[in-house]
């Protein structure tokens, strides 16, 4: 019968559980301290029997041996629940566990009772009989079939009380079969109870429905969030990435924008400071033009008044530059400044005496290959450039004998050798020629320098100035030297475009007024390649 | 300074001993079961949070009481109470010895690991582990330790060394 195990060992190892299960639910009235030695006694036997002291066995009679074991523990563990006595060691037992056991061993009677016996009980209308079995034909056996089938209680107590249960469940079910052939009210009994056990089966159906239906939208709602919280993680996930990529791209920018600058500066330590001081673009030499020629001619008019005299104007030129030769299609693209010039003949209108005869030359000088080009300039006109058209221009009026006045006009302004020359004291004093006088604007800081000891220069000073309003440009340099005076706390040098990047205003206007507070605050501006204008302080 | 203490109790008994606790704490100290719901909420948007609840909520927002949380970390060990014996007894003799006393203070027995002997107690001054180790040699030596929190620790040690010297001086 046995494999291998000792029959006879296995049985004195049980000898505490069966006495256990033969009290069944009487054990209760065992003194604590009684059951607790039980209960020991029995661990420990079990936990021998599980280290195979007695050998192994079929799996039959091994989950057999194992049941009786864990129900003598279950029933220890009920007296305990019952009685309200604190042991710890009982909670390896499940409250469904214990619920398990004491339902079913509640009709534990019909173990000493035989069939004829419970017949009989039927015939006399016991009261107690007839409750156990009105509670097994409505819920008890159709609540204990499906608890025998959780896995969540353990299978040898499933395996033991299932016996104890198809046990009485025989016995009752033979007698109530006798019993109903001879007691009319028996079989009409339990008619009724069958018909409210199928009512109580039903609605358990209907809610179980209800309850599964429920599951069922809850776990796609839930699939659903969690649906839309992975999509979610992944938009995030993708936007951190993008953010990422663009937080480097912006460190690289800066740091390839930091290097530029740097290198911008140390070239600039070892060279001529009006190279590259300028940033003007092809868009805005081609504005510069058009606003310088259009306020020369209109301020000129037809009858100007310079100096106090009125003028006539006796005849006017307009010249340009040819069209220089297209390289790389730019000048396609975009209009070209043209170089052009307008020259007005005046005559003072008077009727008696003398007249004031005047040449007026309004002259747009740039660079009109660098535009074509690159696209922008970003020097200011040389000495030697401004000399060639004076010595050109004073050539020519020396040659009409009519005094010439020369407004020069230049998009990047002029270098700072021709700057401080025309400044200086020297020039004011010998630079005085009665056949040319000259004013110098440049277009983007809106400064005319002119010898202030010339009066033909200074009469004519008032035509060649730029209209500019003084409130408003004051106001974008106070804005404009703020800002750059934020910057220079941080870093040495003042970017342009961050400059512009904070304004609101005109940005000729922001120009203007980042050329004058970077030489007020004795800085250089330089053009960076890829970086633009850069105030760099020395 | 206030403290929240989440428990997680694993059935009615456990709910019923901490509800005793709270009792007994009472007159010490400020301690009470919160009523309605008590919500842990972790994130930047509590402000929002709390938005939504008091629409939801009927009546004044006095309802809601709210704290902010940190963890806190006690500073209660377990404590440790180790009782040595050496006797001329057999093993054996002392074993049964012990299993019976263990039976008589109501110990459960769990398992044995390594040749120590487990057991689980719960008295109504709190829980407790013994663990008994037995060494034959010359004599028997014997180890009991009991490990909780608590004065049930220092009850079951005086207790279960009583009965040892009882038990050793031949009683």
């Amino acid at each position: 019968m046995f494999k291998e195990g000792e029959g006879g060992c296995v049985e004195r190892l049980l000898v505490p559980a069966k006495r256990v299960l033969k009290s069944g639910p009487q054990i209760r009235y065992e003194s604590f301290e009684r059951r607790v030695e039980l209960w020991n006694q029995i661990r420990m036997n079990f936990d021998r029997y599980l280290e195979e002291e007695c050998g192994t066995f079929l799996p039959d009679l091994d989950l057999h041996f194992r049941s009786q074991f864990d129900a003598a523990l279950v029933a220890l563990a009920a007296s305990m629940k019952t009685n309200g006595e604190v042991f710890g060691a009982a909670r390896m037992f499940s409250e469904d566990e214990i619920e398990l056991y004491e339902r079913i061993e509640c009709y534990s009677i019909f173990e000493i009772l035989s069939e004829k016996d419970i017949r009989k009980k039927l015939f006399q209308r016991d009261k107690e009989t007839l409750r156990l079995l009105r509670d097994y034909y409505i819920e008890m056996d159709t609540w204990v079939d499906r608890s025998l089938e959780r896995s969540e209680i353990r299978l040898t107590i499933r395996g033991y009380l299932k016996k104890r249960w198809d046990g009485y469940k025989r016995k009752i079910n033979a007698a109530v079969a006798d019993a109903v052939t001879e007691l009319d009210w028996l079989g009409n009994l339990i008619g009724t109870w069958e018909d409210e056990a199928r009512k109580r089966e039903n609605a358990i159906e209907l809610d179980l429905v209800a309850e599964n239906e429920d599951r069922a939208r809850k776990l796609r709602e839930r699939e659903e969030a969690l649906r839309f919280q992975e999509r979610e993680v992944a938009r995030r996930e993708e936007a951190a990435q993008d953010a990422l990529k663009s937080a480097s791209k912006r460190e690289e920018d800066l740091n390839s924008r930091e290097k530029r600058i740097e290198a911008a500066m140390k070239a600039l330590h070892g060279s001529n400071r009006d190279e590259r001081s300028r940033y003007v673009d092809t868009g805005e030499a081609k504005q510069y033009e058009l606003t310088f020629i259009g306020r020369m001619e209109t301020k000129i008019g037809v009858c100007p008044v310079i100096g106090g005299r009125t003028f006539r104007v006796e005849g006017s030129e307009e010249m340009e530059e040819p069209v220089v030769p297209e390289r790389g299609g730019r000048s396609m693209q975009r209009p070209l400044p043209l170089n052009r010039s307008l020259t007005f003949r005046l005559v003072e209108k008077k009727l008696l005496g003398e007249k004031k005869h005047y040449v007026f030359s309004a002259r747009y000088v740039c660079r009109i290959e660098r535009y074509a080009d690159q696209g922008y300039d970003c020097d200011p006109l040389s000495l030697t450039e401004v000399t060639a058209i004076l010595d050109e221009t004073w050539n020519r009026a020396r040659s009409s004998g009519i005094p010439t006045v020369l407004c020069l006009a230049s998009p990047t302004g002029f270098e700072r050798r021709l700057r401080d020359f025309v400044d200086s004291e020297e020039f004011h004093r010998n630079f005085i020629s009665k056949h040319l006088s000259f004013l110098l604007l440049d277009m983007e800081a809106g400064a005319l320098l002119f010898n202030h000891a010339d009066e033909t220069a200074r009469a004519f000073a008032a035509i060649c100035e730029l209209e500019i309003d003084s409130e408003k440009e004051a106001k974008v340099r106070r804005n404009v030297k703020n800002l750059m005076l934020e910057a220079l706390k941080v870093r040495d040098h003042v970017v342009f475009d961050d400059v512009l990047k904070a304004c609101t205003d005109d940005p000729g206007m922001v120009k203007r007024a980042f050329y004058d507070c970077a030489a007020k605050m004795e800085g250089e501006v330089q053009f960076v390649e890829g970086v633009g204008l850069v105030m760099m302080g020395l | 300074m206030e403290y929240l203490l989440i428990v997680d109790y694993g059935s009615d008994a456990e709910r019923k001993r901490i509800d005793y606790t709270i009792e007994r704490w009472g007159g010490r100290a400020e301690v009470s079961k919160p009523k309605g719901t008590a919500i842990i909420f972790e994130g930047p948007m509590i402000d929002e949070f709390l938005e939504d609840l008091y629409s939801r909520i009927e009546g004044d927002k006095e309802k809601i009481a709210v704290y902010r949380i940190e963890d806190y970390h006690p500073e209660v060990e377990e404590r440790v109470r180790r009782l040595r014996y050496e006797s001329n007894e057999d093993l054996d003799v002392i074993e049964k010895f012990l299993t019976y006393l263990m039976s008589r203070i109501g110990a459960g027995y769990e398992y044995t690991s390594g040749g120590v002997k487990y057991y689980s107690i719960s008295t109504k001054k709190g829980q407790a582990f013994i663990e008994i180790a037995l060494k034959s040699g010359a004599a028997t030596m014997v180890t009991i330790t009991v490990r909780g929190y608590g004065e049930v620790v220092d009850f079951l040690a005086n207790k279960i060394n009583e009965e040892m010297e009882v038990f050793l001086r031949g009683g």
